[in-house]
């Protein structure tokens, strides 16, 4: 049988176009809430039932479309964002496509009433079209999501992952739009609600709980180097700013669901973007830890292109080095400002937890718990002086701070400390070694032989020379000052190991990780009153010194607020 | 079994056995004590199989026998005794060893004799004779030399070599060399190279704390045991299998500077300006120039600190640098008033040795900086 080529029928290729941009109860959230933020909403409500496949309601009370446009609204490629084409090329609403409330009609019931008008459009045929409530803002509702649309309707997910994934949208723009009050209620019951009031921390407890916004510091601006601004003074007519917040390293989670960024104020999802941020954490966070971050770039519209992907989850920037490069220092700068791991008794975590749900009630109350949080309090650890105590257990340090007693894994500590020094020596290039006596034959796999060609000249730097020695084999002339003499022969083989399995970047970081490793005092190694006390020392002088070079925390404070809370003292 | 004998003595050789066990053993045996009656009286004996301590104790013999008993438990018992006599009986059929002192009536129980690992006895094989005190000199002047490197075993021991009718024991970690030579008798033209455990070296001065004079040193057969006997004690261990890298080789046999200084001085000064060294993992900066020998260290958010001390210095001015360490690990064995420091330019070894004599000598590498 031979079928002729003919042009589809309008609501065959709606729905087709509508699958790019609605493909699960999610993106219709997504597109209702962008076009409620495009209207300058201050308040928006958006009400689930079952799933998204019900209803979804969302009502704002933004600048709300005029009553005569209503009807051209759910047109596809109407817009009121984008006149000509050359505004394509600054973009700064949501919405430009003229997409969203097509899409959403082709494929659903929509009833949507604004300034005084109401109509309702089924499966992307007009039904009614009247008068309606006088209400500010826009408010629309979509029900009987893909019923008309089976196969799409099969592939939709467990009730729980879309709740889930509605979930994610609203919070996301919930943390990115802190001036915004955010109503998410499923099923009639609330899951997502913050007070508008343009505190970030305060919709990230809203969102994540209070315990996470008590551990986020604050990302201050995005400072870009003159010679960088000289490049963008071309193109730019605003600056580059980055806000928003990020976890600091004894906050982390096993995924990467606790990442929010965006650009604009317009979530994305971008791996590279993803990767520079984590990129700051190397060092501060254990493999499979992931931070937490709220980041916003706020960007020239023109110098980012948002016009991807239909749904406009991917965006292009015009000069991503300088973007991820002026985000690493904003997000490293906010990191300096880490504080210490603190023991917190199981006990008190509900406690915490009352303290969020008062959140809603009790707005003072709660900002006042939540500025005790700040990190400037903890700053004055830093450079403050340990007095050892004494060893306990296998390998743990007790000293004496200010802030409280502070329990230190030696191993870690001296590890970080050789670390930073390692690192140092590399910068200046005024490297330190001990050459052996009798030089040293060590065996090590060919692909080993070929890193240890490689990076001959860095690792020299660090002080550790070797040259080859038959095929399989180096000969080490000189290793670092600080490793000890029975250390050489696993240490060159981590060493090596992690140059062969790190190309690029970071690569020479976790070689010196591996160096320090075997450098450092050992977990069980016993010290003495002096040792311990020039560990500590040095540790306090050491930067990023919250945990080790593998991301393992160094030290434990238990405050003495804890202390008198477990004895009782505090009446 | 039926012994008498005195809880002090039993209690002071029971410490010294005890040694030899390892705190972590897989084999519950390892954990006691073999006692066994001899025509001198109570023989105790442990072992980790690497070292075996022996200590022979008066004791009156009333009923031979042997069993093992739980060392730390048999030791700690013991010690806290009055000093009675105390009365060691076995009952063999529930191997249960009772003792009697004073006001005590005690049960332990106890391993048959029969699953003691039997030891290598020192009944042949080469011997020689050295002095007890130089012996344990000679230990103490090198082990701390060996290295811990499990990964390189021949290094973990110490060298002894004997060779014409001397003894030489020497040491290395890769970083520094220890050498010391003594005076053997009865070696005849024997030569030997071995390489005893650093470990088992370390024990020798408290095994044979209080015996007389001499030890006797065999060889066994198959050069894989040493036994080190003096009086009633005796030490065993075996010996690293492995080729010794050639330390000779790593002597300096020139120096362009000499430098002649009081020990406790020096030791004192590197001590005090080490404490400045703590950035650079313990280098110190040495310089010597005509009637003097400079040290300084510097740490950037510490602060520095340099001492000037008379010194006898021959030869070339020199800027060198040590990691102060394996200095002062040398100058607190060396024995000597004074000691005498050899350069040959800043990245060559440099060497310690007591002034005139060619007993003992330590080299050390020297620690590369970028001198500003």
């Amino acid at each position: 049988m031979t079928t002729s080529i003919r042009l589809l029928a309008p609501e065959v290729a709606d729905a087709i176009a509508a699958g790019e941009v609605i493909e699960r109860p999610a993106s219709v959230v997504k597109e209702l809430v962008e076009n409620a933020l495009d209207s300058n909403a201050r308040r928006i409500n958006i009400a689930v039932r079952g799933a998204g496949r019900t209803s979804i309601r969302v009502s704002d009370d933004g600048s709300g479309i005029p009553a005569d446009e209503l009807s051209i609204a759910f047109v596809r490629h109407a817009t009121s964002k984008v006149v000509s084409l050359s505004d394509l090329s600054s973009i700064a609403s949501f919405g430009f496509r003229g997409e969203a409330l097509a899409s959403i009609a082709a494929v659903s019931d929509v009833e949507c009433s604004s300034a005084g008008a109401m109509i309702r459009i089924r499966a992307g045929q007009m039904l009614e079209q009247g008068s309606g409530a006088l209400l500010p803002g826009v408010t629309l509702e979509v029900r009987d999501l893909f019923a008309n649309v089976p196969a799409r309707l099969k592939f939709l997910k467990s009730d729980a992952t879309e709740v889930a994934a509605i979930k994610d949208v609203v919070g996301a723009f919930a943390l990115l739009h802190p001036h915004v009050r955010f109503h998410l209620t499923i099923d009639a019951r609330v899951a997502v609600s913050t007070t508008g009031d343009g505190d970030r921390r305060r919709a990230i407890a809203a969102v994540f709980g209070a315990p996470v916004a008590a551990e986020v510091l604050e990302i201050i601006g995005m400072p870009l180097n003159p010679h960088e601004l000289a490049g963008f003074a071309l193109s730019s007519r605003g600056p580059l700013v980055a806000s928003g917040m990020v976890s600091q390293p004894r906050l982390s989670r096993g995924s990467r669901d606790g990442i929010v960024l965006a650009v604009n104020g317009r979530p994305i999802s971008s791996r590279a973007l993803v990767y520079a941020l984590e990129e700051c954490y190397q060092g501060r966070l254990e493999r499979g830890r992931h931070p937490l971050a709220v980041i916003d770039i706020g960007i020239d519209p023109e110098l980012v292109d948002v016009n991807v992907h239909p749904a406009k989850k991917e965006v292009r920037f015009r000069d991503e080095g300088t973007v991820f490069a002026a985000l690493q220092r904003a997000v490293r700068a906010a990191l300096d400002g880490s504080e210490p791991f603190r023991y917190r008794p199981v006990e008190s975590t509900p406690a915490v937890v009352a303290g969020y749900v008062n959140a809603q009630l009790l707005i003072h109350e709660a900002g006042v718990a939540l500025a005790t949080a700040e990190p400037d309090a903890a700053r004055g650890v830093e450079g403050a002086v340990l007095r050892p105590i004494g060893q306990v257990g296998p390998g743990y340090l007790v000293a004496e701070g200010p802030h409280g007693l502070v329990l230190v894994d030696q191993h870690a500590a001296h590890e970080r400390v050789l670390y930073n020094r390692l690192l140092e020596r590399l910068r200046s290039g005024r490297g330190m070694s001990q050459p052996l006596l009798i030089p040293q034959a060590i065996d090590v796999e060919p692909a080993l032989i070929a890193a240890a060609a490689d990076h001959r000249a860095d690792l020299a730097k660090l002080g550790l020379e070797y040259e080859e020695f038959g095929p399989r084999s180096l000969r080490i002339t000189a290793v670092p000052v600080e490793m000890p003499a029975g250390s050489a022969t696993a240490a060159v083989q981590e060493t090596l190991a992690a140059l062969a399995e790190n190309r690029g970047d970071g690569a020479l970081e976790k070689a010196a990780a591996a160096l320090a490793c075997h450098s450092a005092v050992r977990f069980g190694d016993i010290l003495d009153v002096a040792e311990q006390r020039r560990l500590l020392a040095d540790l306090e002088s050491t930067e990023e010194s919250i945990t080790c070079p593998h991301g393992r925390p160094t030290r434990l404070l238990v405050e003495w607020q804890e202390l008198t809370r477990h004895f009782r003292r505090n009446y | 079994m039926k012994v008498t004998c005195r809880p002090s003595v039993l209690g002071q050789a029971l410490q010294v056995v005890s040694r030899a066990i390892s705190s972590r053993t897989t084999l519950p045996i390892l954990n006691n004590i073999l006692i066994e009656t001899t025509s001198e009286g109570l023989a105790l004996t442990a072992t980790n199989l690497e070292i075996g301590i022996r200590k022979l104790v008066p004791a009156e013999v009333a009923m031979e026998g042997a069993t093992t008993a739980p060392a730390r438990l048999l030791t700690d018992f013991v010690g806290t005794l009055p000093d009675q006599d105390l009365e060691l009986a076995l009952d063999g059929a529930s191997q249960s060893l009772s003792l009697r002192c004073a006001r005590f009536d005690t049960h332990i129980k106890c391993i048959e004799a029969e699953e003691f690992p039997p030891g290598p006895r020192p009944d042949e094989g080469d011997r020689l004779e050295v002095a007890l005190d130089e012996l344990v000199s000679a230990v103490e002047q090198t082990q701390m030399a060996a290295s811990t490197d499990e990964a390189r075993p021949v290094l973990t021991g110490v060298l002894v070599l004997i060779q014409g009718g001397s003894l030489t024991l020497a040491a290395t970690d890769g970083h520094r060399l220890a050498v010391r030579k003594l005076a053997a008798a009865g070696a005849g033209d024997l030569e030997a190279s071995l390489i005893v455990p650093a470990r088992a070296l370390a024990e020798l001065s408290r095994v044979f704390k209080g015996e007389p004079g001499k030890v006797e040193v065999i060889i066994s057969k198959a050069r894989n045991q040493v036994f080190f006997r003096a009086g009633t004690s005796e030490l065993t261990s075996r010996l690293i299998d492995g080729k010794y890298p050639n330390y000779a080789q790593v002597i300096p046999s020139k120096s362009s500077t000499k430098v002649r200084v009081s020990t406790s001085e020096l030791t004192q000064t590197v001590r005090a300006v080490s404490l400045f060294a703590r950035d650079s993992a313990n280098v110190i900066r040495v310089k010597a120039q005509a009637g003097a020998l400079i040290l300084s260290a510097t740490t950037n958010e510490v602060g520095d600190s340099k001492a000037e001390m008379a010194a006898d210095v021959d030869g070339s001015d020199i800027q060198i640098a040590f990691n102060a360490r394996y200095v002062l690990d040398a100058l607190a064995v060396i024995g000597e008033d004074e000691v005498e420091l050899l350069f040959d330019g800043p990245l060559s070894p440099g060497l310690l040795r007591p002034p005139g004599k060619e007993h003992y000598l330590y080299v050390i590498m020297p620690v590369r900086v970028a001198m500003s």
